[in-house]
């Protein structure tokens, strides 16, 4: 199955199919229920969050080009006052 | 001899000297290819297998006293935007001697449930001794699923982790690191070039290492791994070197999980204000790198080994951070036998070289400056100068012939005489190693009255880069020696933005 609110696939077992008995836990054990899936308002926003995040570093060629521009008019300014 | 024969000889010493100047262009190369992945960043990237996922998180603070600031970064770890059902502080206390105990018990109270503290009476043994106590305590316990190393002075920024913590949504992903921003209420000159150092070694490099899938070391203060991910590395980290956060990165890897950077996650780190500070600290990293090389000599540029770790690239990246004080001192010694062999050529030479350096020192302190535009504000006059101003100057030579040692002094009806204008050239060709002796006075005059006005003037004329190359020396020659490995802590006081 698909969890709502990443997406991730997860291995779910019915209660009762599991075909080895395994042992109990050797060690204590706290976990409790997963932490609750944020709500799904919530969940869109930090999806918008991580669009936004790859948005940014589409910008990254841009950047590299600017710099070489940049490079390119003081060499070029440089030769030009000498 | 006869005149064929000494030809013959000049010949070969000439086209020697010459190898040797080329081995100069191997910074500039890696630089270059560096800044290429950087571009293809926007491209080849871990966003498309990111998603938001909130894993139980256990907060790994190893603090030795920190009284002054861990009680701050806990409020702080407190307001991040994470579930807090999900989010565990243990900080493990290595026997200090100030407040420590007594400010991690009062958040224990304020925050039941949320904060431990765990002791260790019988500490000093070193952070990564003191990061294993705290290991072995959260994964005796079935609740953690993935665990934040940090530093007891660094402050994260509220959506810090859940940027983090999106890439283990991914099972093949086993450590994510985060950006380390510097991060002083007081920054002085100092803290402003050690800011734009991060932004040239993290958001530039290791955005160049999630593009080859190699990463070479998640930063001490800011390293998130997956349950499964320290389960695969035994459950310790190592405690032979002084790189524990590398050999960490390294295994992760080795172990076939992936080790990814999230440029978007910002953490802000207290950074040394004094020159010697600065040394120590860079010192004990740069022992620990090149350990970390002796340890890893099996896998360095042999793809067979690890697709990633193995790469050509990555290997150039390595090196030619680890080779630089060595080009730094050989080339201009090569430079000035070539002067004495056959002057035209050695100016040729010299041109091209720093020529193809100042354009590329150019295009990266351009590209650098806009990936975190908060440090091109407060920096962006540190990063002019990180090679230096006399480097500045050598690079102005390069590329105008005549401008500094000619024209210039000709406005003021001066001029250099034949013997002058040998020494001139002398000291530009040598400039970079004379560089490193200046970074070391700076350091052994800091302390005295004069050198407080005289070391930052020193280091902004030597540069910040070749002071990063001296330490480099000081690290080489140590670990030949064979010098103790002692663990020594950068103390913190709490500068850092609230």
């Amino acid at each position: 199955m698909t969890t709502p609110h990443t997406g991730r696939h997860v291995r779910v077992t019915p209660a009762g199919t599991d075909p080895e008995p395994r042992p109990g836990p050797t060690r204590p054990t706290t976990a409790g229920p997963l932490a609750p899936a944020p709500a799904p308002e919530l969940d869109l926003e930090l999806q918008r969050e991580l669009d936004r995040d790859r948005r940014l570093e589409r910008r990254l060629p841009v950047q590299a080009l600017v710099a070489a521009l940049a490079t390119a008019l003081v060499v070029l300014v440089g030769r030009v006052l000498s | 001899m006869s005149p064929g024969t000494t030809e013959t000889l000049r010949t070969i010493l000439a086209v020697l000297l010459l190898a040797v100047i080329a081995a100069g262009l191997i910074p500039v190369v890696s630089t270059a290819v560096q800044f290429v992945l950087v571009a293809l960043h926007s491209r080849v990237n871990h966003y498309r297998k990111a998603a938001p996922f909130f894993p139980r998180v256990v907060v790994l603070i190893p603090a030795w006293n920190e009284g002054a600031v861990v009680g701050a970064s806990i409020d702080r770890l407190m307001q991040l935007e994470y579930p807090r059902e999900a989010l565990r502080i243990y900080v493990v206390d290595d026997a200090s001697t100030d407040d420590t105990p007594h400010v991690v018990r009062d958040r224990e109270r304020l925050y039941p449930g949320s904060v431990r503290h765990l002791r260790r009476e019988n500490g000093g043994e070193g952070k990564a001794h003191t990061l294993n106590h705290g290991l072995r305590t959260a994964l005796e316990d079935d609740w953690m699923q993935a665990v934040l190393v940090m530093d007891a002075d660094v402050i994260y920024e509220r959506d810090a982790l859940r940027k983090m913590t999106r890439h283990l949504a991914d099972p093949a992903v086993g450590a994510v690191t985060a950006y380390i921003r510097e991060g002083s209420r007081d920054k002085n000159y100092l803290t402003r070039f050690i800011a734009f150092e991060y932004v040239l070694g993290q958001l530039a490099a290791r955005r160049a290492q999630n593009v080859v899938s190699a990463m070479a070391c998640l930063a001490g203060g800011a390293q998130l791994h997956s349950r499964a991910n320290l389960e695969a590395l035994g459950g310790l980290i190592d405690t032979d070197t002084l790189a524990e956060d590398t050999i960490t990165t390294f295994e992760t890897q080795l172990h076939g999980r992936r080790a990814v950077f999230e440029p978007h996650a910002v953490v802000l780190a207290e950074e040394p204000q004094g020159v010697d500070a600065l040394w120590r600290q860079r010192l004990r990293w740069a022992r620990g790198n090149l350990q970390v090389t002796r340890r890893y000599r099996w896998l360095w540029f042999r793809h067979g080994k690890h697709p990633g770790l193995g790469r050509a690239t990555f290997a150039l990246q390595w090196f030619s951070i680890l080779v630089l004080p060595l080009v730094m001192v050989v080339v201009p010694l090569a430079f000035l036998g070539l002067f004495a062999l056959d002057h035209p050529l050695a100016q040729v030479a010299f041109r091209a070289l720093w020529i193809s350096a100042a354009c590329l020192y150019l295009f990266a302190v351009v590209f650098s400056l806009q990936l975190d535009p908060v440090v091109a504000r407060a920096s962006w006059w540190q990063a002019l100068l990180f090679p230096g101003l006399l480097s500045v100057a050598v690079m102005v030579t390069a590329f105008f012939p005549g401008l500094l040692e000619e024209r210039l002094p000709g406005v003021f009806g001066l001029q250099l005489t034949p013997a002058g204008h040998v020494i001139w050239t002398v000291v530009v060709y040598l400039w970079v190693s004379l560089a490193m002796v200046g970074a070391w006075i700076a350091r052994l005059i800091e302390p005295t009255r004069v050198g407080r006005f005289l070391t930052p003037v020193l280091v902004y004329l030597v540069g910040y880069g070749p002071l990063q190359c001296a330490v480099a020396v000081d690290a080489f020659y140590r670990e030949i020696r064979g010098a103790s490995t002692a663990w020594e802590k950068t103390e913190k006081i709490g500068r850092v933005l609230g």
